[in-house]
């Protein structure tokens, strides 16, 4: 690896919420940095964290106090049209629930965010192409979001995050809503993406398996960085052991849903 | 009893949901009963012989009109009935896992249904009967000067047709309602938010073809508008080739513009574009009925209203040129009595109270109109015929002379056997203007008279309050002629001092010549009672269709306001991902500005169009009551409509941007 490129350095973030009296320590005093071409998980069970913490590095939310550094800007400071401009050329997002917009076929649903960067006419067609033959999705283009499984509408939002090529790439619990099989296809997408086309990505999930895909793993709890894995040379299978004995120790159960 | 308990207590507590319903239906029964008691105000039950074409023609075209709105608050009644059901269709789920059948449900949404609607009937009824007291009150002060003959007035008739016709709206909602529950599946009830819209997918070349197919039953439908006119014969066919067209035209408008757009590179990929026209374009797969329906709406609301602004200001003018003295009489020539002497016998201070006047006499030669005009016979009507049958009016070139001068204008001269027509008929203008043309000669005795000119004159030669006593055609003849035609009635043509004094003799008159002018034996009339009577039907009609067609027009922009206010709501979430994947706040209030623009424009494309032409023909059919003809001005109807629109448009704008804001990125 040639010249290491911090792309996002978050430092010291602090999220607070509610009022005098009752007051809810979402986050406290988080700092980590990420480099470019990094895949990046954070894991934690439900309520440590973790989504606003995706929240606050995307500019959805805002953080209470500390700063958030992307391409060494500070999005703390942004406001507007300026954060707005920001978020479509810098940020890439993947939602759980898709939101792909349903009167939209899929070419347009990722054409879209290059048309909303104000990209030239011309140049739209080859772009989507590109992201569409990476994510195996050329023969759904001309399909409407309803005519589409799941998990080809998961990868068209994908397509529509990357095609952009943002800076950091955001999925917030991306295989929410596919079966094993989909969500597999996905993650191994998102690790084509992270590996051939250099985009560098940050995933929030409770899941292990989906997290065993991924090159580096922060675990939160309570709002606090509990642990941190680098998956190194191990494969997929011996990183999974490893996530799980986190999750072991992390304690509480991490699958919210029991 | 278990249901209906929870029939009113659903109604309480889906009180906001019911609110748009129940204001809808308050407001559609106050204008439905308002607009029907206009037809059995005893105004209009007493018109005088003029108005009787008049006011059959109007009692058609009202009795069409009613079932046109009946057929419009309808439509409106299950849109906004449907409204409701969207919204509640989780509450409905809920019922179903709970067990309850389907038989059940549907009586509870029914009985909701007919309660809101029997609230909504007793408070429109009492709304509306408001409403036409104002419109009366309003009607009476504006155009006749005074509220002396206003009288409060519960138009039974009008309740009566309220009632059914909204009865069987509700039936049809109810009807409605229990179908859809009948065949409604419990999964979708439960996940009724989330299921994704399915759009029908455009074909291109069916789509343009049909666009093709609207365009061209449009322009028939006004071409044969322009040719026939109100013919009852045809108007059925013209009417429903508008409506086809009408509705084709919404149905296929979006898709046309998004093969346009995406073939526009630069257009459809720049900034939301494709999101927009894809959102206009499957939004108006579901509301292109809705659409044509605030067309047809709205180019009733230009047609009447535009009407209602030019009778109203052609009215004004008239009224001035036709009414150039105060007084007229006119009895059957008598040879020992003048006019004035006549009515000083009878008690009448006629001479000492008027400034000025002409007295007159007018002649017969056994002629009649049919005699003159026998050289072309034309298709007339019952009236027309009978007028054929009546003697022609001649008078002296000084008599004449004398009338003019009084009315101001400037005196004539005929040379020896010439003669000319006075006339402003308008439907017997024609066979005089040909008979002026062709034949011409009239026979006096042994004289044979030529025109001296052959154009017709249109003074107002005496005051007339009715289409049938109008100048049908005086012939002025040479003072010289005078012995050789038989005298046949006086006429004087006065004018008082003031408003106060022509009120005080026509008081007087009425007492003493009531007898006397029922037998025929005096005719008179002034100024005042023209503007009374005749102007003032006219005058309530004219202000009672700017009325009814500026309610229209309210009625239309709400159902858009709300409809893009309710739209925005459900697509909050779209809003959010624009937003999400990096559209700024300009960009999308942009993108909202024009989506609500649309809405609101795309109707009144075709209504500014059809009802231009409409207002035209219906005009034409009016002029002949009016004598004179009636500028069409379109100008201030459209200034009204745009005043409105600018304000509901901003309204709409700024609140859907409201909605929107609470679910806004900072």
């Amino acid at each position: 690896m040639g010249k290491v490129n911090t792309i996002l350095k978050v430092e010291n973030i602090e999220k607070v919420y509610g009022n005098k009296g009752n007051v809810t320590h979402a986050l406290k005093n988080i700092s980590f940095e990420v480099q470019k071409g990094d895949f990046i998980a954070i894991m934690g069970p439900s309520g440590s964290g973790k989504s606003t913490l995706l929240n606050c590095i995307s500019t959805i939310d805002t953080a209470t106090a500390g700063h958030v550094f992307i391409d060494d800007e500070d999005i703390t400071k942004l406001k507007g049209h300026k954060l707005s401009k920001f978020r479509s050329e810098k940020l890439g997002f993947i939602f759980q629930e898709y939101n792909l917009l349903d009167t939209l076929t899929a070419f347009e649903n990722v054409s879209l965010a290059l048309s909303i960067i104000n990209y030239p006419a011309n140049e739209i067609e080859p772009e989507v192409d590109r992201v569409a033959t990476a994510l195996d999705i050329k023969e759904v283009l001309y399909k409407y979001p309803y005519q589409m499984s799941g998990g080809q509408q998961q990868r068209i939002a994908a397509a529509r995050a990357i095609v952009t090529r943002p800076t950091l790439l955001l999925a917030d619990e991306p295989t929410g809503a596919l079966d094993s099989k989909s969500a597999k296809m996905l993650l191994e997408n998102l690790e084509i993406l992270n590996q051939q086309q250099d985009a560098t990505t940050l995933m929030v999930t409770h899941d292990p398996y989906n997290a065993s895909f991924c090159r580096r793993i922060i675990f939160l709890k309570d709002g606090q960085i509990f642990n941190e894995l680098i998956r190194g040379n191990d494969d997929r299978r011996t990183f999974f052991h490893r996530i799980m004995e986190v999750v072991a120790l992390l304690g509480g159960n991490i699958n919210d849903e029991f | 009893m278990m249901s209906f308990k929870l029939i009113y207590k659903n109604v309480g507590r889906s009180i906001k949901d019911y609110a748009i319903y129940f204001l809808t239906l308050v407001l559609g029964v106050s204008l439905f009963y308002a607009f029907n008691s206009v037809s059995s105000q005893p105004a209009l039950n007493d018109l005088n012989y003029s108005m009787e074409i008049f006011g059959d023609a109007l009692v058609t075209y009202i009795g069409l009109l009613t079932r046109f709105i009946a057929i419009v608050f309808a439509f409106l009644i299950i849109y906004a009935n449907q409204f409701i059901m969207k919204r509640r269709k989780k509450e409905m789920g809920i019922y179903m896992t709970l067990g309850m059948s389907k038989w059940r449900i549907s009586f509870i949404f029914v009985g909701e249904t007919f309660l809101v609607g029997l609230f909504a009937l007793i408070i429109g009824l009492g709304l509306g009967f408001l409403e036409s007291q104002v419109i009366s009150l309003l009607a009476l002060k504006m155009f006749v000067g005074d509220a002396i003959g206003y009288k409060l007035l519960l138009s039974k008739v009008a309740i009566k047709e309220t009632i059914i016709s909204f009865s069987i709206i509700y039936i049809i909602v109810a009807l409605f309602n229990t179908r859809n529950i009948m065949n409604i599946k419990l999964i979708d009830l439960l996940i009724a938010n989330r299921k994704n819209q399915e759009l029908k997918v455009y074909n291109k070349w069916v789509t343009s073809s049909l666009f093709l197919v609207a365009i061209t039953l449009i322009t028939s439908g006004i071409l044969l508008l322009l040719k026939y006119g109100l013919d009852k014969n045809y108007l059925t066919g013209i009417v429903s080739l508008l409506g086809f067209g009408i509705i084709l035209f919404y149905y296929t408008i979006c898709g046309v513009m998004v093969f346009w757009a995406k073939r526009n590179k630069k257009l459809y990929f720049k900034e939301l574009n494709s999101f927009l026209f894809r959102q206009l374009g499957s939004k108006m797969q579901i509301n292109y009925l809705v659409i044509s329906i605030l067309s047809a709406l709205l180019i009733a609301s230009l047609v009447v209203l535009g009407t209602g602004v030019s009778v109203t200001s052609s009215m004004n003018k008239q009224v001035t040129t036709a009414t150039p003295f105060d007084l007229t009489i006119v009895q059957p020539y008598d040879e020992n009595n003048g006019l004035l002497e006549t009515a000083k016998q009878d008690g009448i201070p006629l001479k000492e109270n008027l400034v000025n006047y002409v007295e007159i006499m007018l002649f017969n030669t056994g002629l009649t109109y049919g005699e003159l005009f026998k050289e072309k016979q034309v298709k007339l009507s019952d009236l027309e015929q009978e007028l054929l049958m009546s003697q022609v009016t001649l008078i002296t070139e000084t008599d004449y002379n004398k009338i003019l001068k009084l009315s101001g204008k400037e005196e004539i001269q005929l040379g020896e056997n010439n003669f000319i027509i006075n006339a402003n008929y308008e439907p017997f203008n024609k066979h005089i203007h040909y008979f002026l043309n062709n034949e011409g000669k009239i026979r006096i005795g042994d004289n044979e008279l030529t025109p001296a000119n052959k154009k017709i004159f249109s003074n107002i030669t005496y005051l007339t309050n009715s289409t049938r006593a109008n100048d049908v055609g005086t012939v002025v003849v040479p003072d010289n002629m005078k012995n050789l035609m038989n005298p046949d009635s006086l006429l004087l043509n006065g004018i008082f001092p003031s408003q106060e004094i022509e009120g005080m003799v026509y008081k007087i008159m009425n007492n003493k010549w009531v007898e006397k002018s029922l037998d025929g034996n005096i005719y008179y009339v002034t100024k005042s009672v023209i503007q009374d009577t005749y102007f003032g039907v006219f005058g309530v009609i004219a202000f009672i269709s700017s009325y009814l067609g500026i309610i229209f027009m309210i009625v239309t922009l709400s159902i858009l306001a709300l409809q893009q206010l309710t739209e925005t709501q459900d697509n909050k979430e779209k809003y959010l991902t624009l937003s999400k994947i990096g559209a700024d706040e300009k960009m999308i209030n942009r993108l909202l500005f024009r989506q609500i623009g649309f809405y609101f424009i795309s109707p009144l494309i075709l209504a500014s169009l059809l009802s231009i032409f409409t207002t035209k023909v219906v005009l034409e059919k009016l002029e002949p009551f009016f004598e004179v003809s009636i500028k069409q001005n379109m100008f201030v109807s459209f200034g009204i409509i745009f005043l409105l629109y600018a304000i509901y448009f901003i309204a709409t704008y700024h609140s859907a941007k409201q909605v929107i804001l609470d679910n806004r990125l900072k």
